[in-house]
């Protein structure tokens, strides 16, 4: 009832005030979206990735290999709980172990980097695996992957697919 | 008295003879040099023998240790869902063969031999030994004979018994072994395999033997 009067009579005080309010709530409205904006991007920069590529695999294999160098430029630690790509049926962050000489792939435990430190994914060692890959991708696709991060936004990165060298 | 002193005598010195004989077979061995080094890999100065084996080829057709007759091999253990050292081997032998000059690229074949023969089927393996060099041989086999095999060799391999699913990994030996045209082991090469390193050692092994 009380509002309807108020808003039948313009000159009213408590409507210039509730007038102002509105404003308020559109320009913190306003505010509020830029600032999503901004956090937004201030979340893809948590980490900084380096470097990426997929080696191009022989035609009607069915596993890629992906490497790169991932670094928290934040200044608290940061999980990285999961990893995957829509392209591929399973994909997991592998180390391998050269043991006696012999190559042994394993997934790795959940990884926490610190404030400033890097995971050096590289050819003959550590790399994101993308297994169960229907479509063959040739040098010059690209590749999108997705780490999960804890209490943080996933993190995406598109990966080109380049030959050997 | 005279004859046992005699005996002894000659003991003796057969003694010091073979001693120095030994010395003196050290002491070349010392002075020529490994034929490659260390980190590079291991030469057999007597070849380690073989013997018959079993596989099939990437036409599906079985083939013995005469396929592998009357050439020197480079031969690389792996499996075709391997991303990452299996790839980058092959890209090795590519560039291995690319770098040998014509007498040796004559006298060298490079050969793939999958130890997951669940997965790789001649077909798949003809379209990938071909993805790198058209020249390349790739062949599987039995898991029984493949286990006989890569023993003899000195590889090692693990395939899961009974996978949860058809993207298991299988642990293997990151060697590039060197068969000899008698099909016997005369060396092998360690990972990471530097293509220039193995082209100097292979041309090195194949004057020497
Ligand atoms: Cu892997």
């Amino acid at each position: 009832m009380k509002q309807i009067v108020f808003q039948h009579h313009p000159g009213n005080v408590s409507s210039i005030v509730r007038g102002i309010l509105n404003r308020l709530v559109i320009i913190s409205f306003l505010f509020g979206s830029l600032a999503s904006i901004s956090f937004a991007q201030a979340e893809n920069e948590v980490l900084s990735i380096k470097s990426p590529w997929i080696r191009e695999a022989p035609p009607g294999i069915p596993t890629l290999a992906a490497y790169m160098e991932i670094t928290n430029i934040t200044e608290s630690p940061i999980s990285i709980i999961g990893v995957s790509s829509s392209i591929a049926k399973m994909t997991e962050l592998h180390e391998v172990k050269l043991e006696n000489e012999v190559m042994k792939m394993r997934k790795m435990a959940d990884i926490t980097l610190n404030s400033g430190q890097t995971l050096e994914l590289k050819a003959g060692g550590s790399h994101v695996m993308l297994m169960g890959v229907q479509e063959s991708f040739k040098q010059g696709a690209e590749i999108e992957i997705i780490f999960e991060l804890k209490d943080l936004p996933a993190v995406k990165v598109m990966v080109p697919v380049k030959k050997d060298s | 008295m005279n004859s046992i002193l005699l005996k002894t005598l000659t003991i003796i010195l057969g003694l010091i003879a073979l001693g120095f004989g030994f010395w003196l077979a050290i002491n070349q061995q010392r002075n020529t040099g490994p034929l490659i080094s260390e980190e590079v890999g291991i030469v057999y100065p007597q070849a380690r023998e073989i013997g018959d084996f079993q596989l099939v080829d990437f036409d599906g057709q079985p083939i013995d240790q005469q396929r592998f007759k009357d050439k020197w091999w480079l031969v690389y253990f792996g499996f075709t869902f391997c991303p990452d050292a299996c790839p980058m081997a092959l890209n090795d032998m590519k560039k291995i063969k690319v770098l040998f000059d014509e007498k040796i690229a004559q006298q060298v074949d490079f050969a793939f031999i999958s130890v997951d023969p669940a997965r790789d089927t001649p077909d798949r393996l003809k379209q990938y030994v071909q993805y790198f060099d058209p020249d390349f041989l790739a062949a599987t086999g039995e898991m029984s004979d493949l286990q006989e095999l890569a023993t003899r060799v000195g590889v090692v391999f693990v395939v899961p018994e009974n996978p949860e699913n058809q993207n298991y990994v299988v642990d293997h030996s990151t060697f590039m072994l060197l068969w000899n045209p008698q099909v016997n082991l005369q060396a092998i090469f360690k990972a990471p395999h530097k293509p220039e390193d193995v082209v100097k050692g292979v041309k090195k092994i194949i004057a020497a033997f």
